[in-house]
């Protein structure tokens, strides 16, 4: 009996090796402005984050080339070339749905990027592929599948919305991280096993933008 | 429990930044000196967050014969490593780490080096566990800079930050002592699993046969999951 367990042990400690590369390392804080148009579907979401200032050097002494520990405006678009390729395998940080069902969005054509106060700040622009109209329950979630990157909205406001229509609600939702585990147990448990490295635990703890139309 | 622990480290973290402005423009040393020591708390916390090789150190201790006194040596070297090579990755702005977002901090060559080397020990140890072999005197503390040739990416922005800042001291003193506090996270988890197999081997012990067959596949197990490490993480990733 002892020697199953002491074998499975070791199974395990193996299996926290695969799932456990990640955790933070770079803090941003973040803005989201939805805008909704006339016809009451959502038009666009605008990204704004704004880096911590110790990631920030890291990346000014990384494309600084003339070294005059600024980033000019050509470094400043090999920076947003550099990051706006790392975001598109990520889908931009962003997890837009409508009811439970992913919707897709379009990539922004460019990254505007800035250093400002020895922070970088980045700002995009998506809007969904199709037309998504205000109906049922529109969630909208930024963070970092692979939780390098903690993307912070430090208030409410921080996500705020346009021109919402009458009958329409919006929250903030922050989810309590033992709640969120607690809920989520089976399908991080299923997750961990159909892929341990991408469970995905910044999708639980996220905060997200809902918008619930009557 | 486990936002509280990057909450906290988030708080210390974005604190040590405001230190250093403040000592960059002519701020005095006795302030910094007074909020260092919570470098070695950002650095236990952090340690236990998930990666730092953690499941490394104790695969292998716990397939190793190594007593407690070994198991330190072992995980105060990985922390040594781990936080001295981002200073100098640092200090000679090496481009070993990824700035990219979705793999930021992450160095790629330096994780194949090490999970490569690592797959190597565990043949060995894999092979030593069928052929009855012995181990190597030194093998333990070769694990630990092995494991920790990955880089402590928060080091390299702190280090990277107090150079721009032109106090580069006052980013060593910080990786200093946030090294003594991952060394104390890591040497837990050394100890946790050393105590274990001891435990287990407790168990088996006098029954001489059994004990030798559990040994061995102890061994035999923590080879074969470091070398299935090194296969997923270089080929798979």
């Amino acid at each position: 009996m002892r020697l199953t367990c002491g074998i499975s042990g070791v199974a395990l400690l193996f299996a926290s090796t695969v799932a456990a590369g990640a955790h933070p390392h770079v803090f941003a804080e973040a803005r989201l402005d939805l805008t909704v148009g006339a016809d009451r579907s959502v038009k666009s979401l605008r990204h704004l984050w704004r880096f911590d200032e110790l990631f920030s050097s890291s990346v000014l002494m990384e494309f600084d080339k003339n070294s005059d520990l600024t980033l000019d405006a050509k470094e400043l678009d090999a920076a947003a070339l550099t990051i706006h390729a790392s975001l598109a395998e990520y889908n931009y940080f962003q997890m837009v749905t409508v009811d439970g069902k992913d919707v897709v969005m379009t990539p922004p054509a460019r990254l505007v990027i800035r250093y400002k106060n020895n922070q970088l700040v980045i700002q995009f622009e998506t809007q969904p592929k199709e037309m998504l109209p205000l109906a049922g329950k529109v969630s909208i979630g930024v963070y970092d599948p692979t939780f390098y990157t903690a993307i912070d909205f430090t208030d409410d406001d921080k996500l705020a919305v346009a021109g919402l229509p009458q009958g329409c609600a919006r929250a903030v939702v922050r989810p309590d991280p033992d709640t969120a585990i607690a809920q989520n147990q089976k399908s991080l448990t299923d997750a961990f096993f159909s892929d341990p490295t991408g469970t995905d635990l910044g999708k639980i703890f996220a905060t997200r933008l809902e918008l619930t139309c009557a | 429990m486990f936002l509280h622990l990057l909450e906290f480290q988030r708080t210390i973290y974005l604190a040590l930044a405001e230190q250093i402005k403040l000592l960059s423009t002519g701020g005095d040393w006795l302030g910094f000196m007074a909020f260092l020591p919570m470098g070695a708390l950002f650095g236990a916390a952090h340690a236990l967050t998930p990666g730092h090789s953690k499941a490394v150190l104790a695969t292998y201790l716990a397939g190793s014969d190594a007593k407690v006194a070994r198991g330190l040596l072992v995980s105060i070297t990985l922390s040594v490593t781990h936080v001295t090579i981002a200073v100098v990755i640092a200090a000679l702005s090496l481009p070993l780490v990824s700035i990219a977002l979705g793999s930021v901090g992450r160095a790629p060559l330096l994780e194949d080096i090490s999970r490569g080397l690592l797959g190597l020990i565990g043949l060995w140890m894999l092979w030593r566990a069928l052929s009855h072999g012995h181990h190597h005197k030194h093998e333990g503390e070769a694990v630990g800079f092995m494991a920790g040739l990955i880089p402590c990416p928060l080091t390299l922005f702190v280090m990277t930050f107090a150079i721009s800042r032109s106090v580069p001291v006052a980013g060593l003193l910080f990786a200093g002592t946030m090294m003594i506090g991952v060394a104390i996270t890591l040497s837990a988890v050394a100890i946790l699993s050393i105590l274990l197999r001891e435990r287990l081997v407790w168990f088996v012990e006098g029954r001489s046969l059994l004990f030798e067959a559990i040994t061995r596949s102890i061994e035999g197990l923590a080879g074969a999951a470091l070398i299935a490490l090194a296969i997923h993480e270089i080929l798979l990733r």
